[in-house]
């Protein structure tokens, strides 16, 4: 009854210290390997010069974002008396922030415009974005810390760990060690640490990169809980690879036969699988063509949504209406100009059609993540990826809150100018009525508020639970591979 | 030693080995698999373009209807009046489209992120607010097509990688080496001549699959010449790898640390170069500030102008019209003069067009100069513009629709200062001033020639020179 008790931690510390043991000694080796340590340094620096170039970039896009809020804050708080119609016309313009973890992954933005106009009667889709002026050197890729992290990082640590435990097994290492009372799972656990460890230090370079550059340059700070997921992901999937490249040479005949299935894996994951998974994914659910959407827009609006309630009978309906509730036989001799109240219910009855078409593709776009989705949880790179976008705030779900929140401030602000079109004191028909530029200066101005922690999770579980799925299969197969190890 | 005998040798090699022979079929399965993708790109180009087309002609017709049955205008719009030109051409229905090139099967490049046809009237401006790219998932646009562009730049090299990496090191390792100078006497001959001849087979695929492609997407009927420039250029690439692959055997080294350096080397020259080349491009400062001058501020300000001013920059552009009954009239009727603030929109527009364009232009510079060091987007640039879907493509296309505007701002200025009352006929006059419809494909600039050439000529000479040493 005493014995147990004794031999348990004694047993534990063994564990732990050849664990130590061997991540030391690995690490050890992998900097004697001239190589691997050249390989190592590479990509470090290119991390390293990605958050600097990303960083400036993200600086850059921000300043000319901020000069461009000051110019359409001042058209508008300059336009002095004028017509609340004419000015919705007018209109102004919202302006995307970029988020300072943007600098680490620009996502989806060069795809998507930062830019949209806002006025009366339509809704704008964002424009003038980068794809919209570039070559077609985007296509092979943007530089920044995200494309090294995702793509060179994990064939370092492939590279680094498929002759780990294969070259130590054909030189007869392993069974000595094995004879001596080391156990094969510390062992490997210990390679796994190892090499997992020169992916965290990869992640730290770019995490010191990004965070002294922040401090000298100061901007808007990343929320600090978005930040340590981001890099909490990558930690996560780079253990998994570790784990599978561990295992992959433990299971391996010799180090050539590890190489040949990690690299074939690293290359359909990584670049081969999320093209054609987006592929499929756009095939299987796939968008209307832009003139179809617009024209169903267009007829609704003019026709009424089922065809038979044109616009001209809304508008005399609606005039029916106010003239039998204030009991007058002419629109001039309404007590307020009727022209306001016609514009915003035009207004309302095309943000009921927009909700729909919107609605309509919203639920096309959403039914293509769920598919990359499904996609995903058969291959943790392209869950990364995924991750990586929605914690950086940079994915598509990021670009749709922010043209939410810029039409829900564009339909109030329409709202207010065709209220003091109705309200402000002017009659029916008097087309020069003009606001006084107090009231123009009155309206707030568009903030974009970005959305916290929650929304990105909200929006890509399904990649989390990929990647954690990932990481235990890949850390059962390492155990699986010791146990195979202890029996021979 | 005889070519033969090497042909045959390495033909069994892949035909016995199974890691080789699958890397061959999964390059074919690729390249199909991109074919098809291409031709599914193609398509939906082809329907958005009728569907634009329908949605315009539909709008002229519709336009014809209500002034045959002696209406100017519909219902719901009394403030229109279709006998006045400034109507006509809004609802001409003309449309301005950019056909996809019999090649663009091959090469989808830019052209899933920029728009290919609008409704033309005489205010448009192409930049991308209006003629703007087709609905899509960013999340696709960023992953990248799947086009034989993509598989020839990525694929090919690691195919050519795994038939050739243990060429010289497996006989090293052996300890056949000795062998192999005795019979084959100079042994970067024989080197070279084995990766020559897995080089052929991955041509004769190469081959294969633009020939298939030229056969689906019409390419080789319809522009036999740039077909074979797009097959050359990739065949160029081609040899440019087999450079890579025999400087770094020559090296004689054990297959296992030639297979990781091929990797490095490939990861080198088709990940890390070509996003670091991406660097290098003129940013356009303050752009968001002269999209919000030349959209709003410059569309309202010109109703507070000069309009004598505003007129002469009209006669500038339009000679003609001083020879209208209103300009000869000496009086100024605010109606008409009301179009004159459409030269000066389009002057702004035209302006904000051109600052776009020339950032476009320095890129386009830039990225070619870096190319020197970006073969691989050499290749993809080289394929993007024989198909008409690289950034340059899409530029003339834009410089047509923007001419087209001031045409049309130059009819509406002419018919309605000279009083012309328009009828249905004149639907049909305005849709037709509008850019031909036709594809952008053009020949690739010679540097995209020299540099793939260059590359495969130093790598040859550096692969003999290291050889020789090695020997």
């Amino acid at each position: 009854m005493t014995a147990t008790p004794k031999r348990e931690p004694t047993r534990h510390l063994r564990v732990r210290a050849v664990l130590a043991r061997v991540v030391r000694h690995e690490m050890v080796a992998a900097l004697r390997d001239r190589r691997l340590a050249v390989l190592a340094a590479a990509a470090a620096i290119l991390a390293a010069a990605g958050a600097v170039t990303g960083h400036l970039e993200v600086l850059r896009l921000e300043e000319r974002r901020t000069a461009a809020v000051h110019h359409a804050r001042a058209g508008w708080d300059g336009l002095g008396p004028h017509n609340p119609h004419a000015a919705a016309h007018y209109g102004t313009w919202a302006f995307k922030p970029v988020g300072a973890l943007a600098a680490l992954d620009r996502g989806v933005e060069p795809y998507t415009g930062n830019v949209l106009r806002l006025e009366g009667h339509v809704q704008h889709e964002p424009a003038f974005a980068q794809a919209a002026v570039e070559t077609s050197l985007l296509r092979l890729g943007v530089f920044q810390p995200a494309l090294v992290l995702q793509l060179v990082t994990p064939l370092l640590l492939v590279l680094s760990a498929f002759a780990s435990v294969s070259r130590e097994r054909e030189a007869g290492l392993m069974r000595q060690l094995v004879v001596q009372g080391a156990r094969p799972a510390a062992l490997l656990w210990g390679k796994v640490l190892a090499c997992a460890g020169l992916g965290w230090a990869m992640l730290a370079a770019v995490g010191a990169t990004h965070a002294l550059l922040a401090i000298r340059h100061g901007g808007e700070a990343p929320s600090a809980a978005r930040t340590l997921s981001f890099f909490l992901a990558y930690g996560v999937f780079y253990f998994l690879v570790a784990a599978a490249s561990v295992a992959a040479s433990a299971a391996a005949r010799d180090a050539r036969g590890a190489l040949a299935p990690l690299l074939a894996a690293w290359l359909f994951g990584s670049i081969v699988f999320p093209r054609v998974a987006v592929q499929g994914a756009d095939a299987l659910h796939p968008l209307p063509a832009r003139a179809v959407l617009e024209k169903a827009m267009a007829d609704e609006r003019r026709l009424g949504v089922d065809g038979h309630d044109p616009s001209d009978e809304r508008r005399k309906r609606l005039e029916e209406e106010a003239l039998a509730r204030h009991g007058v036989a002419r629109a001039e001799d309404l007590p307020f100009n009727f022209d306001g109240i016609v514009f915003q219910a035009d207004e309302d009855y095309g943000n009921a059609v927009w909700d729909r078409h919107f609605g309509l593709r919203l639920g096309i776009l959403k039914a293509q993540s769920r598919a990359l989705q499904t996609a995903a949880l058969a291959d943790p790179f392209l869950a990364l990826r995924s991750l990586s976008m929605g914690l950086a705030g940079t994915d598509l779900h990021h670009a749709l809150d922010f043209q939410r929140q810029a039409e829900s401030y564009r339909r109030e602000l329409v709202r207010r100018l065709n209220h003091e079109h109705a309200w402000g004191g002017s009659k029916t028909g008097e087309r020069g009525f003009e606001a006084p530029a107090e009231f123009f200066r009155g309206v707030p101005h568009f903030r974009y508020r970005a959305p916290g922690l929650a929304f990105s999770a909200s929006h890509r579980h399904p990649e989390v639970l990929a990647l954690v799925a990932w990481a235990v299969a890949a850390a059962l197969a390492v155990g699986l591979v010791a146990r195979r190890l202890e029996v021979e | 030693m005889k070519g033969a005998y090497v042909l045959r040798f390495e033909w069994r090699r892949v035909t016995r080995a199974p890691l080789r022979l699958s890397s061959v079929a999964v390059l074919m399965v690729a390249g199909g698999l991109s074919l098809w993708f291409g031709h599914s790109h193609v398509a939906s180009w082809r329907t958005a373009l009728e569907e634009g087309r329908a949605a315009a002609r539909a709008e002229r017709e519709q336009a014809r209807g209500w002034l045959e049955s002696g209406r100017r205008s519909p219902p719901e719009r009394p403030w229109m009046d279709l006998g006045r030109a400034r109507w006509i051409d809004v609802h001409s229905g003309a449309f301005a489209a950019s056909e996809p090139s019999p090649l663009a099967i091959f090469c989808i490049g830019i052209s899933d992120a920029r728009g290919y046809g609008m409704g033309l009237w005489r205010l448009s401006s192409p930049h991308d607010q209006e003629l703007r790219p087709e609905v899509a998932n960013p999340e696709k646009l960023v992953m990248g097509g799947f086009d034989l562009a993509f598989v020839l730049v990525t694929f090919l090299p690691l195919v050519l990688i795994l038939l050739t990496f243990d060429i010289a090191g497996w006989e090293r390792e052996q300890g056949l080496a000795g062998l192999v100078v005795l019979h084959a006497g100079a042994p970067w001959r024989w080197v070279a001549a084995r990766v020559g001849a897995q080089g052929l087979f991955a041509s004769a695929c190469v081959a294969l699959l633009w020939v298939v492609g030229g056969l689906a997407g019409g390419g080789l009927g319809a522009r036999p010449a740039m077909w074979a420039a797009g097959l050359a250029l990739s065949l160029l690439y081609l040899l440019l790898w087999c450079g890579v692959v025999a400087v770094v055997l020559a090296r004689g080294r054990q297959a296992s640390l030639n297979a990781l350096v091929l990797i490095v080397a490939w990861v080198a020259i088709t990940i890390v170069a070509p996003a670091v080349a991406g660097l290098v491009r003129a940013p356009s400062d303050r752009l968001e500030v002269e999209v919000a001058r030349a959209l709003r501020d410059d569309v309202y300000a010109p109703a507070a102008r000069d309009p004598e001013e505003d007129a002469e920059r009209a006669y500038r552009l339009f000679p003609r019209l001083r020879d209208s009954a209103y300009a000869r009239s000496g009086t100024r009727d605010p109606d008409r003069d009301r179009r004159l603030r459409d030269v000066r929109i389009h002057e702004s527009t035209s302006r904000l067009t051109g600052r776009l364009d020339a950032a476009e232009v320095e890129r386009e510079r830039a990225a070619l100069a870096t190319a020197w060091i970006n073969p691989a987007w050499a290749l993809q640039h080289g394929l993007s513009v024989l198909a008409g879907t690289e950034s340059s493509s899409h530029r003339l296309f834009r410089e047509e629709v923007r001419s087209a505007a001031l045409r049309r701002i130059g009819r509406v200025l002419e018919d309605e200062w000279g009083g012309r009352t328009m009828t249905a006929a004149d639907l049909d006059v305005y849709a037709g001033i509008a850019p031909p419809a036709r594809d952008y494909g053009g020949w690739p600039a010679p540097r995209v020639w020299v540099v793939l050439g260059s590359w495969a000529t130093l790598l040859g000479v550096a692969f003999v020179v290291l050889a020789r040493r090695e020997e």
